[in-house]
C-alpha cells in the first residue's frame, strides 16, 4: 500500500495534468481547485507516510539499503554497450527518513503555493499545467533511488520552472527566468559528466565471477557499496588529472558545484535573488521552499554519500563556503530596499547552514541540517508570502516607501511578526532548533579531538546569526511601525487589510513551524536512523581512501 | 584486362545490386514523365508515387542484405552493415519527407527528377569505398542539390536571392571538392592507390607534413556536406532562400550521406591513436563555432542553419567513435535523432513561416491555436539539445558513454578535453533553441500574427514524430 502511494507521488501529477488538458481555458476555477485539491491530498498522504515512518521504527544497522522504505523496484532500460558490457536503468524509488520529511514538507509548500495561486488570472490553464509538471518532478527527485532516473527529474524541473518565473513574473523575469535556466542548466551538465563516469566505473558484479561480463548501474544501492566498482575504475584511482587533484576529487568537485549551483551557495548564488524577485509569489514560494532543497538533497545523497572520503577530506571547504554564505549573504540582505530580495538573500543565508550541518559529518549536523530544510521550507514560503501580500496591497515591496503598516492591519503585522521572528531563530519555532542543532555540530567538529576546521567557521556562522536578526528586524520597524506612509499613493486607505482567507494560508505553515520547534523529536526521532548512516558513512573507511 | 571480362565481372556484380540499380531505373521513368506527362497539377500526385516508390525500394534494400554483403565492382563498392544502414536511412528519409511535403514545395516539372537524383547520388555515396565512385557519387549529388535551389519549386522566394544562395553552394561546392581531389591526389603519390583502406594505412603509418595536408584536403569534400566549420558559410545562405523541404532533406539525408562517406573513408582502416583524437577535437571545435554563430542569430532559417553546423560537430565526433558495431549503432541512433528532431521542426516551420516570418523576435504563441504548434515545435528543440523526455538525450548521452571509455587509454589528456567540450557545448545550443519560446511564449504577449489553426492531417503528422521522439526515450533499447 505504501509502495503504491508512494508511486502516486508522482504520476497522479502527471495524470491529472493530462486529463486537464482537455478542458477549456475559460473554466479557470476547475484547474484551480483540481490542482487544490491535489495538493491536499498529496499532503495527508505524505503525513500519513511520515507517520509510518514514524512507527516503523528502521534502524541502522550497516549499509543505506537498511534504512530504506517502501521501494519500488523495476527494471527499464538494458542496453548493450558492446565489449560484454551493458547499462542497467531501473524504475526504483523509495524514501528514507530524510526524502519523506523532504516530500513531506514539499507537499505541503505544493499546496500552500496552489492556494495562492488561485488569485492569479493570466492564462490559468497553462500555468496549472506546469505546476503539476513541476510537481512530479521534484517528488520523483526526492524519491529516486536510482541517480539515472534522479537526474531525469532534476533536469526535468528547470523547464516548467523557466516558463513559471518567465511568463508570470515581474518587469525583469526575461533576464531572470534565462538567467536561472543557463545557472541551473550548467549544474546539471556538470552533474551529468558525473554520473555517466559513475555509471561506467560501476558494475553489479565484479567481471572475474561473471565471465568477464559487466552490467553497469546508477542504483544508489550499487553505488554505495566499495565492492560495486571495477577494480581499474578511473573515479576510484588516485591518477593525476590535473592540479595534484586526482579524478575522483574532480568528479567529486565536478557534482558539488552543479548541486552547489542549486543550492546555492555563495559563489554560485547570483541566480537566485533575481529568480525569487522576479517570480510572481506562488513561484518564488516554491523556488525558496522547495527546489533549492533538491540541491541541498542531492549534495547529502551524492556528493556526501557517493565520496565520503573526499567530501571529509574537503570538509573544511565546504564548512568554509557555507559560514561564508551565511555570514556575506545576510550582510547583503541588511542593504536590500526590496522586501522580496531581502528575503531571497535570506533564504540564501539559511541554506548556508544545510552546508554546514553536513560537512560536519557528525550525526547532529546531519540531523540539523535536514531539519534546517524542514524549516526553511515552512519559512521561507510564508515570508514570500508576506511579500506578496506587502506588494498586492501596498502597490510597492520598498522597504522605504512603507511604513506603519501596523495601523492599517494588526492582525497581518502579527502575522508577519511571527513569521519574521520565527526565521531569524525564536527558540520554540523550527528554525532555531534547526541552528541549534548545526552550531552544536560546527562547534564540536571544531573544538573536538580532530578538528575538521577552525573554530572561526562556526563564529562566523553565529555572526551571520547576528546580522540576521538584525535585518529581520529592522525591516520589520521599517514596514510596519512608525507612521503610516505609502510612496506609491498618498491616499490613507490604500494599504487594504488583507481578507481571511489570504491570512489561513499562513496558518499551516505558522502551526508547523511551531510544533517542530516545540517537539522537534515528532521528526527528529525518525531522522536518527539517517543521521546514522551518515555518521557511518563519513567516519569509517568503508569507501577507498585516496592514499593507499 | 580486356573488355570481355570487364564486361563479365560487371554483369557477375550487377544481380546482387539491384536494389540500388532500381533507383536508376526510377530516375529514367522520371526523365521519361518529365518530358513527356509535365502539367503542373500532375506533379504533386507524380511526387507521392515516386516517395512511394522509394519507400518500396528501401524495403528492398533491407531485404535479405545478408547475403549482399561485400565487395563490387573492383572493390570500389562497399556492402555491409553500415551501408545498408545509412542506405535505408537515407531513402527512406527522402521518401517519407518527401510524402508528407506540403503541396507548394514539391511543384515543378522537374522537381522529381532532381530530387531522385539527389537520393541516387547520397545513396551511392554510403556504399562507395573507392575515391573514384565516392567523388562521382559526390558530384551527382552536389549538382543536384544546386539544381533543387535554383529549381522554382514553390515560387515563394525571389529568384535572384535563390540563384544567389545556389552560386554560394555551388562554388563553395566545386572549391571544397577540388580540394578534396588534391588531397586525394597528394595521398596517392604516397600510397600509390585509389581504394580507400590503402589510403588510411598510409597515413596511420607516417607522419610526413606533405601526406597530412593531403589527408586534411582530403577531408573537404565530407566537412562540407556536412556544413561544418570552416566550409560551412553557405549553410545560412541556403538556409535562408530555399524552400523548406529541400533545406530539410539538406539538413537531413546530405548530412546522412556525408556522415555516410566519411564513415566509408576513416573507418576503412583501424581509426585510432592521435589521429582519433584529433578528428574529435576538430568536432568540438565545430560545434563551439556552430554555437556562436546561432547565439547571434534572430532569424529562425540562419539560426537552424548554424545549430546544424553545431550539430554536425556532435555527429563527427559519434563518427570518429564509431569504430565497433556498437558504437555504429549509436551515431546511427544520434543520425536518426536529428533527422527526427529536424523533421518535426521545420514541419512546424512550414505551417509558422507564412504568418510569423523568419524573425524570431516578432514570434508570438500566445493564441490558444498556437499552444499546440509551439508545444511540438519545444520538443523538436529539446531533442535536439538533448534534454530528458526526449530521444535527443539518449543520443548524447550513449556518445558521452562511449568517450569515457577512452578516458583509460593513450591520449588521456586530450580526450578529457573533448569530453570536456562536448558536454559544455551541449549548454549553449538551449540557449538559442529556446529563442522561439522565449518569445512566443514570454517577451511578445500580444498576439499580433494571423496564425490560424492546423489542419488536422499536419497535426497528425506532428504528434507522430513528437511521439516517435518520447518513445524513443522511454525505450531505446528497441534500436539497440
Amino acid at each position: 500500500m505504501e509502495k503504491i502511494v508512494l508511486n502516486a507521488f508522482i504520476f497522479l501529477p502527471l495524470v491529472l495534468a493530462l486529463g486537464l488538458i482537455p478542458v477549456s481555458a475559460e473554466r479557470k476555477n476547475v484547474f484551480r481547485a483540481a490542482v487544490v485539491l491535489l495538493c491536499l491530498i498529496q499532503f495527508f498522504l505524505s503525513t500519513w507516510l511520515w507517520l509510518m515512518v514514524g512507527w516503523s521504527e528502521v534502524k541502522y544497522s550497516g549499509g543505506f539499503e537498511s534504512i530504506l522504505l517502501f521501494q519500488t523496484h523495476l527494471p527499464w532500460i538494458e542496453l548493450s554497450l558492446g565489449h560484454q558490457s551493458a547499462i542497467q536503468i531501473n524504475y526504483h524509488i523509495g524514501a528514507d527518513a530524510s526524502a519523506m520529511l523532504l516530500v513531506w514538507m514539499s507537499s505541503l509548500v505544493f499546496f500552500v503555493a496552489a492556494l495562492s495561486s488561485w488569485k492569479l488570472n493570466e492564462k490559468v490553464k497553462s500555468y496549472f499545467l506546469l505546476f503539476l509538471v513541476l510537481n512530479a518532478s521534484v517528488m520523483g527527485c526526492f524519491l529516486s533511488l536510482d541517480l539515472f532516473l534522479f537526474f531525469l527529474f532534476f533536469e526535468f524541473m528547470l523547464l516548467p520552472m523557466y516558463f513559471l518565473i518567465g511568463i508570470w513574473g515581474g518587469p525583469r523575469r526575461h533576464y531572470a527566468s534565462i538567467k536561472f535556466f543557463l545557472y541551473t542548466l550548467f549544474g546539471s551538465l556538470l552533474v551529468l559528466g558525473v554520473l555517466v563516469l559513475l555509471l561506467l566505473s560501476s558494475t553489479l558484479a565484479q567481471p572475474e565471477y561473471t565471465g568477464g561480463v559487466v552490467v553497469h548501474s546508477l542504483d544508489l544501492r550499487v553505488l554505495m557499496q566499495k565492492g560495486n566498482y571495477l577494480k581499474d575504475a578511473v573515479v576510484m584511482s588516485d591518477q593525476v588529472l590535473f592540479a595534484g587533484l586526482s579524478v575522483r576529487e574532480v568528479a567529486f568537485w565536478l557534482l558539488s558545484i552543479g548541486l552547489l549551483i542549486k543550492l546555492p551557495a555563495v559563489p554560485f548564488h547570483t541566480w537566485l535573488p533575481d529568480a525569487h524577485v522576479e517570480a510572481a509569489t506562488p513561484v518564488s514560494v516554491l523556488l525558496a521552499g522547495v527546489l533549492l532543497k533538491v540541491g541541498a538533497f542531492g549534495l547529502m545523497r551524492l556528493s556526501f554519500g557517493l565520496f565520503p572520503d573526499v567530501a571529509m577530506a574537503n570538509a573544511h571547504i565546504l564548512a568554509a563556503l557555507g559560514a561564508v554564505a551565511i555570514l556575506y549573504t545576510a550582510w547583503v540582505a541588511l542593504a536590500q530596499n526590496d522586501l522580496k530580495a531581502m528575503i531571497a538573500y535570506a533564504s540564501v543565508s539559511h541554506m548556508g547552514f544545510v552546508l554546514l550541518g553536513l560537512s560536519t559529518g557528525s550525526s547532529v549536523g546531519f540531523s540539523g541540517a535536514v531539519f534546517q530544510m524542514l524549516s526553511h521550507g515552512l519559512l521561507s514560503a510564508g515570508l514570500f508570502l508576506i511579500a506578496g501580500v506587502v506588494k498586492e496591497q501596498a502597490g510597492t515591496r520598498e522597504i522605504s516607501g512603507l511604513g506603519g503598516l501596523f495601523h492599517r492591519s494588526p492582525g497581518f503585522t502579527a502575522l508577519a511578526v511571527l513569521l519574521f521572528f520565527a526565521s531569524l531563530g525564536l527558540p520554540g519555532f523550527s528554525a532555531f532548533v534547526a541552528e541549534f542543532l548545526v552550531l552544536t555540530g560546527a562547534f564540536s567538529a571544531a573544538t573536538g579531538p580532530l578538528p575538521i576546521f577552525g573554530l572561526w567557521v562556526p563564529v562566523l556562522a553565529l555572526a551571520g546569526l547576528l546580522v540576521g536578526a538584525g535585518y529581520f528586524i529592522w525591516a520589520l520597524q521599517r514596514l510596519f511601525f512608525g507612521p503610516y506612509f505609502n510612496v506609491v499613493t498618498e491616499e490613507i486607505t490604500r494599504f487594504k487589510a488583507p481578507g481571511l482567507q489570504d491570512k489561513l494560508i499562513f496558518f499551516p505553515l505558522v502551526f508547523f513551524s511551531l510544533l517542530a520547534g516545540l517537539f522537534p523529536s515528532l521528526w527528529l526521532d525518525p531522522l536518527q536512523a539517517g543521521s546514522d548512516w551518515f555518521f557511518a558513512l563519513m567516519n569509517s573507511a568503508s569507501m577507498p581512501s585516496l592514499t593507499p | 584486362m580486356n573488355a570481355d571480362r570487364l564486361i563479365q565481372s560487371l554483369l557477375t556484380d550487377l544481380p546482387a545490386l539491384l536494389p540500388e540499380a532500381a533507383i536508376v531505373f526510377l530516375f529514367l521513368i522520371s526523365l521519361i514523365q518529365a518530358l513527356f506527362f509535365k502539367s503542373k497539377a500532375t506533379t504533386v500526385t507524380w511526387g507521392k508515387i515516386y516517395a512511394l516508390a522509394l519507400l518500396f525500394i528501401a524495403i528492398l534494400i533491407a531485404y535479405q542484405c545478408n547475403c549482399r554483403f561485400g565487395s563490387y565492382f573492383w572493390e570500389g563498392w562497399q556492402v555491409d552493415q553500415a551501408s545498408i544502414q545509412f542506405a535505408v536511412l537515407i531513402v527512406v528519409t527522402t521518401g517519407l519527407v518527401w510524402f508528407f511535403a506540403p503541396k507548394e514545395d514539391s511543384i515543378g516539372t522537374y522537381f522529381p527528377l532532381i530530387l531522385i537524383g539527389f537520393v541516387m547520388g547520397a545513396l551511392f555515396l554510403a556504399y562507395a569505398s573507392h575515391l573514384l565512385t565516392a567523388y562521382l557519387a559526390l558530384e551527382l549529388l552536389s549538382l543536384s542539390s544546386y539544381l533543387i535551389l535554383l529549381h522554382p519549386a514553390g515560387l515563394k522566394i525571389p529568384v535572384e536571392e535563390r540563384s544567389e544562395a545556389a552560386l554560394k553552394f555551388f562554388i563553395q561546392g566545386a572549391t571544397s571538392s577540388a580540394m578534396m581531389l588534391f588531397g586525394f591526389s597528394i595521398m596517392f603519390a604516397f600510397s600509390g592507390s585509389l581504394h580507400y583502406s590503402s589510403l588510411l594505412q598510409v597515413i596511420m603509418q607516417s607522419s610526413n607534413p606533405l601526406l597530412l595536408t593531403g589527408f586534411l584536403l582530403s577531408l573537404a569534400g565530407f566537412v562540407f556536406k556536412l556544413s561544418m566549420w570552416p566550409l560551412h558559410w553557405w549553410a545560412p545562405d541556403v538556409y535562408q532562400s530555399g524552400n523548406t523541404t529541400v533545406i530539410l532533406l539538406f539538413s537531413t539525408v546530405s548530412k546522412i550521406a556525408g556522415i555516410a562517406a566519411a564513415y566509408r573513408y576513416l573507418h576503412s582502416g583501424p581509426m585510432e591513436g592521435w589521429v582519433q583524437v584529433w578528428l574529435a577535437l576538430f568536432a568540438v571545435v565545430v560545434m563551439t563555432l556552430g554555437n556562436f554563430g546561432a547565439f547571434r542569430a534572430l532569424n529562425f532559417r540562419r539560426m537552424m542553419a548554424f545549430s546544424s553546423v553545431s550539430q554536425s560537430g556532435f555527429l563527427w565526433l559519434a563518427l570518429i567513435l564509431a569504430t565497433t558495431g556498437d558504437s555504429l549503432k549509436i551515431l546511427v541512433f544520434y543520425l536518426i535523432s536529428v533527422v527526427l528532431g529536424k523533421w518535426l521542426a521545420w514541419a512546424v516551420y512550414q505551417r509558422l513561416g507564412p504568418a510569423l516570418g523568419a524573425e524570431m523576435t516578432t514570434w508570438s504563441f500566445q493564441r490558444s491555436s498556437g499552444l499546440f504548434d509551439g508545444l511540438m515545435l519545444l520538443v523538436a528543440f529539446m531533442s535536439l539539445t538533448g534534454l530528458p523526455l526526449t530521444m535527443g538525450f539518449f543520443a548524447k548521452f550513449f556518445l558521452f558513454t562511449e568517450l569515457f571509455e577512452y578516458l583509460n587509454g593513450p591520449q588521456a589528456g586530450l580526450w578529457w578535453w573533448v569530453l570536456a567540450g562536448s558536454v559544455l557545448n551541449t549548454l549553449p545550443a538551449l540557449f538559442y533553441y529556446l529563442r522561439p519560446f522565449y518569445f512566443g511564449f514570454i517577451k511578445n504577449e500580444c498576439s499580433q500574427s494571423q496564425l490560424s489553426d492546423s489542419p488536422w492531417t499536419v497535426k497528425s503528422l506532428w504528434l507522430v514524430l513528437a511521439l516517435a521522439i518520447l518513445l524513443f526515450f522511454f525505450f531505446p533499447g528497441v534500436w539497440f
